[in-house]
C-alpha cells in the first residue's frame, strides 16, 4: 500500500532510486492521487529546466587565448616552423639531386655533386672513401635517397629529443 | 578510470602537442564553464576564470594520476578556482547571494529553438533567478548532477564531500526551488 509521496520520494522516483515493482506501485497510486500527480509534475517540469544548459557560451578565442597562456601555442608554432624548414630543405635537396641524376644536366650535376658531397662529408660511413674531395664521390640515385632518408631521421630525433623537451620544461 | 582515449589525449598534450590541448579545452570548455557561470556573478569575470582554470590544469596534467574522470578532477579546479575568487571578493559562500539582474531576453537568447513556448520561458526565468540566490554549495550541486550528470560520489569527489552529505544538499536544494517557485506561481496567481 503506497502512502502520499513526500518531496524526498518524489525526487527518489525521479531520480529512479526505486525499485521496478516499487515504482509500479507508486504508478499505481498516481493514477487516483491527483495531491501527488501534482508534485510529481511540478518536480518533472524542475528537473527539466535544471537539465536544460544555460547560455555559457565563451568567446570564439577562448581556447587560442589558453594556448598563448599557457605558452604552448606559441612553442607550438616555433617547433612546427623549424621543423618545415629543416623538412623542406632535406626535401629539395633530394628533390634536387634526384632530377639531376636522371636528367643528366652537366652544368648543374657539378652543383649537385658539391651538394652530394657535402651531405656524405657529415656521414663518412656511407661514402665509399671517405675522402671530402669532389672526385672522390661518384653520387649514385640510392645514396641521394639515403642520405635525405638520413636526414630526414635526424631531423626526426633532433625535434623529438631536444626540441620537445626543451618546450615541455619551459612551462 | 581514464580512457585509452583521453590517456592519449593527455600523453599528446604532455609532449607539447598545442593540438591535442586545444582538443582537450573543446571537450571540457562546457563543464567550466557551466560551474564557472553558474557560481561566478560578474560576467566581465567569468571568460577569464574559465581560462584560468584551464591554464592551472595544464600546468597540473602531469601530476594527475588517472585516479578520477578526467573531467571530475577538472569541474574539482573549477570549484575551488571560484571559491577562491569568491573569497577574494568575501562572497559568503553559505548565505543567500544577490544575483545580477536576469532579463527575459538573457534567457530566451539562450534557448536554440525558437518555437519554445513562452510558458517554458518564464519558467526557466523563474528557476535562473531563484537558483542564483541559493547558496553556492547548493547551486554547484545542482549543476554537476542535472548538467554533467555526475555521480553523487564524483560530486563528492569534486566538492570534498561525503556522497550522504551531496545527496542531502541535493534533496534540500531541489525542495526550495521547488517551493520557491511554486509561491512565485501563487503570487501571480493572486494578481
Amino acid at each position: 500500500m503506497v502512502t502520499h509521496l513526500n518531496d524526498e520520494r518524489v525526487q527518489e522516483l525521479l531520480d529512479g532510486q526505486f525499485p521496478i515493482f516499487e515504482r509500479r506501485e507508486i504508478e499505481e497510486h498516481l493514477k487516483s492521487c491527483d495531491a501527488c500527480r501534482e508534485r510529481v509534475s511540478q518536480y518533472e517540469e524542475l528537473y527539466s529546466t535544471l537539465e536544460t544548459a544555460p547560455d555559457t557560451e565563451l568567446s570564439r578565442s577562448f581556447a587560442r587565448t589558453v594556448l598563448r597562456k599557457t605558452n604552448i601555442e606559441e612553442i607550438g608554432s616555433v617547433q612546427f616552423g623549424l621543423t618545415q624548414v629543416f623538412a623542406a630543405l632535406a626535401a629539395v635537396i633530394v628533390v634536387v639531386n634526384t632530377l639531376l641524376y636522371f636528367i643528366e644536366w652537366n652544368s648543374l650535376k657539378g652543383i649537385a655533386a658539391v651538394i652530394g658531397k657535402s651531405l656524405i662529408a657529415f656521414v663518412p660511413a656511407l661514402s665509399k672513401s671517405g675522402s671530402t674531395t669532389l672526385q672522390d664521390v661518384d653520387i649514385k640515385g640510392s645514396l641521394v635517397f639515403i642520405v635525405g632518408a638520413v636526414i630526414l631521421f635526424l631531423l626526426f630525433l633532433f625535434d623529438r629529443y631536444l626540441l620537445q623537451p626543451r618546450f615541455r620544461s619551459s612551462n | 578510470m581514464a580512457d585509452t582515449g583521453q590517456k592519449a589525449l593527455i600523453e599528446a598534450i604532455l609532449h607539447g602537442d598545442s593540438n591535442a590541448y586545444r582538443q582537450f579545452i573543446e571537450q571540457y570548455k562546457n563543464l567550466v564553464a557551466h560551474v564557472v557561470f553558474q557560481l561566478i556573478p560578474n560576467p566581465i569575470d567569468r571568460e577569464d576564470i574559465c581560462q584560468d582554470v584551464f591554464v592551472s590544469a595544464y600546468q597540473h596534467l602531469k601530476d594527475f594520476q588517472y585516479q578520477s574522470k578526467i573531467s571530475t578532477w577538472l569541474a574539482r579546479i573549477a570549484y575551488f578556482r571560484c571559491l577562491n575568487y569568491l573569497k577574494k571578493r568575501r562572497a559568503v559562500l553559505f548565505d543567500d547571494h544577490t544575483p545580477e539582474e536576469m532579463t527575459f531576453d538573457d534567457v530566451a537568447s539562450a534557448s536554440f529553438d525558437p518555437y519554445e513556448d513562452t510558458e517554458k520561458k518564464e519558467r526557466l526565468v523563474l528557476v535562473r533567478e531563484a537558483l542564483a540566490q541559493m547558496p553556492i554549495v547548493y547551486r554547484t550541486i545542482l549543476t554537476l548532477y542535472h548538467l554533467q550528470e555526475m555521480s553523487y560520489q564524483e560530486i563528492g569527489k569534486v566538492m570534498e564531500l561525503p556522497s550522504g552529505t551531496v545527496k542531502s544538499y541535493l534533496f534540500r536544494a531541489r525542495t526550495l526551488l521547488r517551493q520557491r517557485l511554486t509561491a512565485v506561481n501563487q503570487e501571480e496567481d493572486a494578481w
